[in-house]
Parts: structure tokens; C-alpha cells; sequence
């Protein structure tokens, strides 16, 4: 058991370099995309590229990586997801519950007179009437 | 609520995967498509040069071969679902359907 624990959590830690690496790849082609449009095939572009390489791929890696990573994922829509997710699903309830209104949408429930539905003097929805004190 | 939700992320997100192994078939097609979708994105960046080959071939050996199933739902969970919202059909659907909090 332990060593299937073991080759799991090694297994995660190669998928995880090798995302890195993948990751580094695609910076890397969108540093020279970038350095190449702005500059054509020049030697400045190289230089560009050798810049930009060395500071985003090597000396501040996990801030750009995280940057890129999160960048890319919100450019894809994960903003969207996580509304939906916390606000959207916690509005829940739209079907009638079927304790509450019965088959055919007419409240069955015990009455209370006053909260709501029209009980003397009440009005729908607001609670029961005031009444004077004493 | 919230359980249900990412359970349902979950099973979505790990259908591709599971289809891959069962169905061989479905496996071989999904990773033809990630190889075009590859190269054609290295193309783009890099243009039609023998560096453009050379990371080619390096991302598909990550993506397409090794690291397979975990790409194939990544790449069905990312590129066409969230590009299509899917997920917010999907909650919305679960959310409405769900009954009324007392």
C-alpha cells in the first residue's frame, strides 16, 4: 500500500515537471512570436528573445509561470466557471417542491392566517397585519 | 450543493480519460487530433521551419504519447467545453433542477 502511495506521488511529481517543461515551451515560442513580429528576423529580435528568455524562463519563473498559467485559464473562460459555480448553483431551487405545492402548483401545506396568501387584512406576501399595542 | 457540482465537474472532466482506455478505437482518434492541434499551434508560432519540427515533436511526445489521458481531458475540459460554456449550462441546469432551500 505504501509503495503504491509512493509510485502515485512520483508519478504526480514527473507530471508535474513535465507540464513545466511543456509550459516553458510555449512561453518560449510566444517569446520569439512576439520578439519576431515586433522585430522581424533580426539579430535584435535574438537579443530580445535572449533577454525576455533569461528573465521569464529561468530568474522569475514561478511568478510569469503562475501569471501565464492563470492567464491562460481565465482567457479560456475560468471566470465564467467559478461565477457560475458560486453564485449562479447558489441559487438554487428553481422546481417547486413538491411537499409545498402538490401536483398542481395549489399550496397544501398547513395555513396560517395573515403570513401572506390573504388572511384578514393581510396582504399577500408581506406578513401579518399590524395590530395597536395593548 | 456544491458536493454534487464537483462531482459532476469531475465525471466530466474524467470521461475523456475513461473513454481513452476502455475504447481504443476513440483513444487513437483523440490523440490524432491533439498531434494536428499541436503542430498547427507550433506552426503558428514558429512558422514552417525545422525548429517548428524539432518542438513539435518534443510536445508530442509529452502531450500525445506520454501524458495522454491527462491531455485528452484537459484538452476536452479546457478548449471545447469552456470554450463552448458548457459549464455554465451544466450548472444552471443542476441549480434549477435542484428543490427549494427551506
Amino acid at each position: 500500500m505504501l509503495e503504491l502511495h509512493a509510485v502515485a506521488f512520483l508519478q504526480l511529481f514527473e507530471f508535474l515537471s513535465d507540464f513545466e517543461l511543456v509550459m516553458k515551451i510555449i512561453v518560449l515560442m510566444a517569446i520569439l512570436n512576439f520578439a519576431r513580429n515586433h522585430l522581424g528576423n533580426s539579430p535584435t529580435s535574438l537579443l530580445v528573445v535572449a533577454i525576455f528568455s533569461y528573465f521569464v524562463l529561468f530568474m522569475f519563473w514561478p511568478f510569469f509561470g503562475t501569471m501565464w498559467l492563470l492567464y491562460s485559464l481565465l482567457a479560456m473562460g475560468l471566470g465564467g466557471v467559478l461565477v457560475d459555480f458560486f453564485f449562479v448553483s447558489q441559487m438554487a431551487g428553481g422546481r417547486p417542491d413538491e411537499e409545498m405545492h402538490g401536483p398542481h402548483g395549489k399550496k397544501h401545506g398547513p395555513h396560517v392566517p395573515g403570513f401572506g396568501g390573504g388572511g384578514a387584512g393581510g396582504v399577500p406576501g408581506m406578513g401579518p397585519p399590524m395590530r395597536p399595542p395593548g | 450543493m456544491v458536493v454534487i457540482l464537483l462531482l459532476v465537474v469531475l465525471i466530466v472532466a474524467l470521461a475523456p480519460a475513461v473513454i481513452m482506455v476502455l475504447f481504443e478505437p476513440a483513444g487513437i482518434l483523440i490523440r490524432i487530433i491533439m498531434a494536428f492541434l499541436v503542430f498547427s499551434t507550433v506552426r503558428q508560432y514558429l512558422g514552417n521551419s525545422g525548429l517548428a519540427l524539432i518542438v513539435s515533436a518534443i510536445l508530442i511526445y509529452f502531450i500525445v504519447i506520454k501524458w495522454a489521458p491527462v491531455a485528452a481531458s484537459i484538452y476536452v475540459v479546457v478548449f471545447l467545453l469552456m470554450a463552448v460554456n458548457f459549464f455554465s449550462v451544466l450548472f444552471w441546469g443542476i441549480a434549477t433542477n435542484m428543490p427549494k432551500k427551506h
